[in-house]
């Protein structure tokens, strides 16, 4: 399933953490730096989370999402 | 010489604004809604529904472990994610037996939200 969380992200550098947003988006923690990133600081990679996406046609890390008045816009 | 374009034909679309991510606190933080690192509640699961006559649906899905901002992926090995409304009702009306792979992504929900209180 596309959208199934895919916990390879999970194994972290040192003095790097993970939060998960209210929306449920994950983003990366810095704590030596003091700064936070949608990227993973491995791969450079966001996390794909639950957004509609066509992984066939996307590249990497890119999401398809609709906003409610129906126009397509790409999350990277 | 018309040379102008007729933007007032075009129609308006507000696309979502950049988000940033959390900004950075200290490590004695306190879990909330921005640093939870609580990975469970957004792990896909299947909740499997039964229709006897006369059971309460919400209550029913409610008891199965179904909540709000929950997004299904799958139901009966049809894919939502790609499946129009109408079909995606006729499936959940017509089927006596639910199997629903769901996935906690509260994120449209509460921009959804946002914009009906309005």
């Amino acid at each position: 399933m596309a959208a199934d969380l895919n916990l390879e992200w999970i194994s972290l550098p040192r003095s790097w953490t993970y939060g998960i947003t209210r929306g449920g988006r994950v983003f990366f923690i810095n704590e030596e730096a003091k700064s936070t990133t949608w990227l993973h600081p491995v791969t450079g990679e966001a996390v794909v989370t639950g957004h509609r996406r066509q992984s066939t046609d996307l590249p990497t890390g890119w999401e398809e999402a609709y906003t409610f008045e129906g126009a397509r816009y790409y999350i990277n | 010489m018309d040379s102008q374009i007729p933007y007032d034909d075009y129609p308006v679309v507000f696309l979502p604004a950049y988000e940033n991510p959390p900004a950075w606190i200290p490590p004695e933080r306190v879990p909330g809604p921005d640093y939870n690192n609580e990975l469970t509640q957004f792990l896909s699961q299947t909740i499997t529904l039964k229709k006897p006559p006369g059971m309460i649906p919400d209550s029913d899905a409610h008891r199965a472990g179904l909540q709000e901002g929950d997004q299904v992926l799958a139901v009966n090995d049809v894919d939502f994610q790609d499946t129009e409304h109408s079909k995606a009702l006729e499936i959940l009306k017509t089927a006596r037996e639910i199997s629903m792979h769901v996935h906690f992504f509260p994120y449209n929900y509460y921009h959804q939200k946002e914009r009906t209180v309005h």
